[in-house]
Parts: C-alpha cells; structure tokens; sequence
C-alpha cells in the first residue's frame, strides 16, 4: 500500500472523491445520494470498483462542495425518506473527512448511511459512527483464511466492529456477496449466519450475487482480473444462501 | 386520445375515485395500449395509496406519463385536461393552433453559417455574417444566435398563420368547436426540438476549446473539441442556465409576433420521436454530436452525457421555467427495476419520491419507463413476441416494434440508468 499520508493537505474539510450517484436506491432507505469516496485497503478479488483503489482516483473535494450539492436534492430526500450514502472505495480510509461530512449532514436532518467493509481500528471507526443512523456492513466471508483470499486483508476489524455495533444498537445491514467456488461454500455461510443470528442489531442480511459489471474496468486499468472464469450464482445457489440466513431468523431480501 | 387522472381540485380536494383506481387497472385487464395516453394529473396531496398505484402500475406496464398538477393547477384551474400530448388546456374553453416544433441545433448552425444549411450548402436563412474565426467564441456565436433565432420566430409564426388560416378556410373544425363556449381562448402552439444539443454546444463553446472544420465552400461542417466542459443533465448550473436561456430568449421572439386569431404564442419543449429525424437532418455540432445522429427526445440530457445519475438529471430539466414552455416540458425517464430498489415494496415507493421530488421542485412532465435492455433488445430481434410492448416517447405511448429500427436504437441507447 502506497502511503499518501503527506498528501493530506487538511483531512478534515479535504477528502478524495470518486464520484456521486445522485439515484442510489439500494444503499439505505428511500432515494440516496450516494458519495464514493477513494481510496481503499481492500484487493477484492471481485471489486466492481477496482478505479477507487488510491486516493488519487479521486478528486480532491470539500466537505462544503459536498454539502451545497447534496443540499440540491432535499426535494428528493424528503419526499422519499431517504438520505446520504457514503461508500467507496473505503471511507473509513478517509475517517476525519467522512467524520466532518456526516457531522454536517445531520446537523442539517439528514439521515446518514456508511457504507464500509469495516477494515480499520475500531477507534477510527468509533469515532464517525457518532453521526451514521445506519451501517451498511459488508462482511465478504466468515472464514478468516477464506477472506484475505477473497480481500487481501484480515477479518477480525470487521468482526470486531460488528460486535461493537450490536453493543451500541446501531442499526445494520450486513451484505454479503455470494461467488461461486470462493465464498458458497456451506461452512463459510453457515458460519457467517451463526454469527449474526444473536446480534439484535441486525435489520437484515443483503445477499449479493456476484456479477462481472465491473470486469471491463480491470481491464482499462491494466490489473489482472481472476475471477473470469468463474460463474455467476445461479437462483438455486442465491435462494439456498438466501435460506440459510432466514433459518437463523435473520431477514434477507 | 389522452385521459387524465387524478389532480387536486382547487378547494383542496383530492379528484381521485375508485374510476381513477379503475382506469389504471385496465393496463392490466387488457394489457397496455398505446392509447389512450394515460395521464396522472401528480399532486404531492393526493392520496398515498393512489401513488403507490400508480407507481405499481408504471413499474408493470411503463404506460403511464405524469404531469405536476401543482404548478398547472395555477395557470388552468382544475377543470382542466392534457390535449395533443402534454398540454393542459381548460375543457371547453380552450383550443391550440397545433404548431409541431423547429430545430434549434439547426438554427445555431446557421448562425455558424451565415444562415447557408450545413448539408445542402443554399442560403436558407437572411445571409447574416458569418463566423469566420477558427475557434468558436461564446460572445461572438451568442451575438450571431440571438438575430438567428429572431428570424426563426418570425418565420415560424408566419409560416403557422398560413397553415392555420388555409386549414379554417377549407376544413374548419366545426364539431369540435360545437363543444365550446362562444368565446375560445386560442394558442399557437410552437415548440422546439434539440434542446440538450444547443446547450451542450454553448456550454462547449464557453468552457472548452471548439475548433470550427470547414469544407472547400468555407462551410463548417465538424468541430473539434479539446477539453472538457460542463453538460445539461448534471444538475450544473453552468450548462442548465444555458437551456434555461435558450427556451426563455425563443418565448420572447414567438411573443413579438402576431399570431392568427389573436392567438397566444406558446412554446414546448418536446419532439415525440422526431427528434431522430431532425437529428438525421442536422450537421454535426459544436457539442461533439456528429452529423446524423439523434438529438435528445425532448428537454431530456443527451444520453450518455450525464455522470451524476438520475435525479441529477431530473433535476437540471425541472429548471426549466414552465411559464416560458406552457405547452409542456417534457422527459422520459427509463430505469431497470434493479435501480429503483431491492424489492417491489421499495420501488414502488422510491418511485413515488422520485415523482414527489421532481415536482417538487417544479418538473412538468415525466415519462417513466420500467424495463431492462434485454427485453428491448429482445423485443427488436421477435416483434412478434411483443405486440403489446408499449414504451413511452416524449409525451405519448407507441408500440415498439411500430418504430423504425433507427428509433429503437435510440431508445435503447438512451441512458438506461443502471448502476453497477
């Protein structure tokens, strides 16, 4: 990981921006205005975002910039009960920026949804869950060997993070993305499931099919894609992943 | 046939029945149809589960269009309904000089040209200077645009009288103006196709680098753009305002003219499908559009060109002023089911925000099309598999396979606003 720290000219009112999507309708409730932040530690083996690696994927924006264009849609925000998302690339990479961006959305009422795969120190992300009503947490495999496969990184932050939202009652969605021969077999989701069943904090479990969307971007940027080969799930897989989380009484959509 | 459904009455009252329940359930009792062109009159006051009907209907069908009865409801009352496509117009009271649309693209070539046409190289309009710089200057284009558009009104409103005069002396309407009072309020009904192309161009002339390429007559014919610059369909004021100024500078020409019968000139922002022909007629433009491709269906972004999303895109068209367009505004929206949300309960109610923001914020018009490419794509290769695919194009519904192969192309390539 290359270390873009000096680069940093003032984290809190400065970040690193992908890109908005001003229609995100599966990031939290109602119509969402959906910010990509850049930068991520996280190699997934299947990203669909592979341009949000580094910093400089992005554009350097202010936490005001953000705020005055997320302002334009209230219209939409209000009518639909919906908010602001931030995803990534990995926000919690940027913690100071995405802290001082959700602070400003609820002071302003909005509803603020973080979009993480929760790689950070539980610190780091202690100290932005203080403005976030929702956490979207991406859990990408139980089975710790399983997962630095798939994501290049260690499981137990995320783990560790799952637990201390369940202690503090933050509402969660945890998602988890099925892929055929990486992450579908039985133990990784019956563990998975085993986990989560106790955790009240839990509104529901998002399976995600694995889908290719994303391939044509390794390919403009040059990085090798792995998972070529590799099928997407078919319904009958979906619907018995889908079936182990229900029997644990955890609702899936 | 257009029918119009819902609205608020003017006492607050919700002008929803079980009828109106009834009439959208007949998309389903008997498929959709291309007519009548089924129009929910939207109010952020009418009932709620009507909107979710309503949306429910639109995500199973995609033939419903919706127009903002909150900022028509000003203008015409409550007894008011949609005539030709999305013109709100008093029962009874009312009638429109129907006046079809010009090419506003083809007008900035002109002023480009020194009024001579970029294809058939005749002086069509007054030889007016030319631009003669090999790169485009905003001040000097915008000062050769405004005499251009000037001419273009005049032509265009003299040119309505005559048809419209020739059309009352030899077929006059007589059964249908037998339903009217004595005492008609009547419109001449303009409109203008190329919208996003113009202010695109402006926008590209003002914020990048165009470079004019001319042919052996000394006619530009291509540009060449260096540089990127701000486009309609981002929610960008840059570019919006440019759209903006387009539509209220044109609505001032129209207004100096004197139209037949004491007319009142409107306008409309709306091409059904001639958009594609126009586009077909038209050189390439300063916006990176080449010579023959389709321009926008009606006040919509040219496709591809928003990087924003959806809403930002409803959001630069509803900024465009329906007191300088009252013959309507109008958008289509199409989205795959996947982007409105995980589940039905979830689309069905993200839609009816997405309509609730829109006129909200003073959008008039809205197409919405539910479907994926594939069925699209499908639907070209077995038209016999799809009788009944009905889509909607700028302020009326059409079956799919009745297009020619070049307008279903263009609907499909419109953004599908699919995100993965």
């Amino acid at each position: 990981m290359m270390n873009h720290s000096n680069t940093r000219v003032d984290a809190t009112s400065l970040g690193y921006i992908h890109s908005i999507d001003t229609c995100g309708a599966v990031d939290g409730p109602g119509l969402r205005i959906v910010i990509f932040t850049a930068g991520c530690p996280l190699r997934c083996l299947y990203c669909c975002n592979p341009d949000c690696r580094y910093l400089e994927n992005g554009k350097l924006t202010t936490v005001d910039e953000l705020i005055d264009e997320i302002q334009k849609y209230r219209s939409y925000i209000e009518a639909s009960g919906g908010g602001v998302t931030i995803s990534g690339g990995e926000p919690l990479f940027q913690p100071q920026f995405v802290r001082e961006l959700l602070r400003r959305c609820k002071a302003l009422g909005i509803h603020t949804a973080l979009d993480t795969s929760g790689f950070c120190d539980l610190s780091t992300a202690q100290s932005v869950l203080e403005f976030v009503d929702l956490v979207l947490l991406d859990i990408k495999s139980f089975e710790p060997a399983t997962y630095q496969k798939v994501t290049g990184v260690d499981l137990a932050p995320t783990l560790a993070l799952a637990n201390y939202l369940n202690q503090i009652h933050k509402p969660t969605w945890i998602r988890f993305v099925l892929v055929p021969e990486l992450t579908d077999q039985p133990s990784n989701i019956e563990g998975l499931a085993n986990f989560l069943a106790p955790l009240t904090n839990i509104e529901k479990v998002d399976v995600l099919p694995f889908h290719k969307m994303g391939e044509y971007k390794w390919q403009e940027l040059g990085y090798e894609y792995t998972l070529k080969e590799t099928p997407i799930p078919t319904a009958e897989q979906l619907q018995s992943a889908i079936a182990v989380f229900k029997s644990r009484g955890l609702s899936v959509e | 046939m257009t029918e119009c459904i819902g609205g608020v009455g003017e006492d607050g009252r919700p002008l929803v029945t079980r009828n109106s329940f009834r009439i959208l359930q007949t998309l389903y009792n008997l498929g959709s149809a291309p007519e009548p062109n089924l129009t929910v009159l939207w109010s952020e006051r009418l009932p709620r589960a009507f909107k979710e009907f309503c949306t429910k209907t639109s995500i199973a069908t995609s033939s419903i269009q919706y127009e903002n009865d909150d900022l028509m409801r000003p203008y015409w009352g409550d007894d008011y309904a949609i005539a030709c496509c999305v013109s709100a117009m008093r029962i009874g009271k009312q009638m429109q000089f129907f006046g079809a649309r010009v090419n506003l693209a083809k007008c900035l070539l002109y002023a480009i040209n020194g009024g001579k046409d970029e294809k058939s190289e005749e002086q069509i309009a007054p030889p007016f200077a030319p631009v003669t710089t090999d790169v485009l200057n905003y001040d000097d284009v915008m000062a050769k645009l405004a005499p251009m558009m000037a001419w273009l009104a005049k032509t265009y409103i003299n040119t309505l009288n005559v048809i419209h005069s020739m059309h009352d002396k030899y077929c006059y309407e007589r059964l249908e103006m037998a339903l009217h009072d004595r005492d008609v309020f009547r419109t001449m009904a303009c409109g203008i196709a190329g919208l996003s192309v113009v202010a695109d161009s402006l926008s590209a002339i003002k914020h990048a680098k165009v470079s004019v390429i001319r042919n052996a007559q000394g006619l530009a014919v291509d540009y060449n753009i260096e540089g990127d610059f701000p486009k309609y369909g981002n929610n960008d004021d840059r570019a919006d305002e440019i759209a903006v100024h387009l539509v209220k500078t044109f609505m001032a020409e129209l207004r100096k003219h004197k139209p037949y019968r004491n007319a009142v000139p409107t306008q409309s922002v709306l091409t059904i499908t001639s958009n594609v022909v126009y586009g077909k007629k038209t050189g390439s433009t300063p916006d990176g559009r080449k010579a023959g491709e389709p321009f926008a269906p009606g006040a919509n972004p040219m496709h591809g060109r928003d990087t924003k999303g959806a809403i930002a895109s409803l959001a630069s068209v509803a900024k465009i002023p329906y007191k300088e367009a009252q013959d309507g505004i109008s958008n289509t929206f199409s989205i795959v089911p996947s982007a409105l949300g995980r589940n039905d309960r979830d689309r069905i109610s993200n839609l009816v925000g997405l309509l609730d923001g829109y006129f909200r914020d003073d959008g008039h018009h809205l197409n919405i099309n539910v479907m994926n490419r594939e069925t699209l794509l499908d639907a070209m290769d077995h038209p016999e598999l799809y009788p009944q695919l009905t889509i909607r194009v700028s302020g009326y519904a059409v079956n799919f396979i009745k297009l020619t192969h070049e307008q279903q192309l263009d609907v499909i390539k419109r953004t599908f606003h699919d995100r993965f």
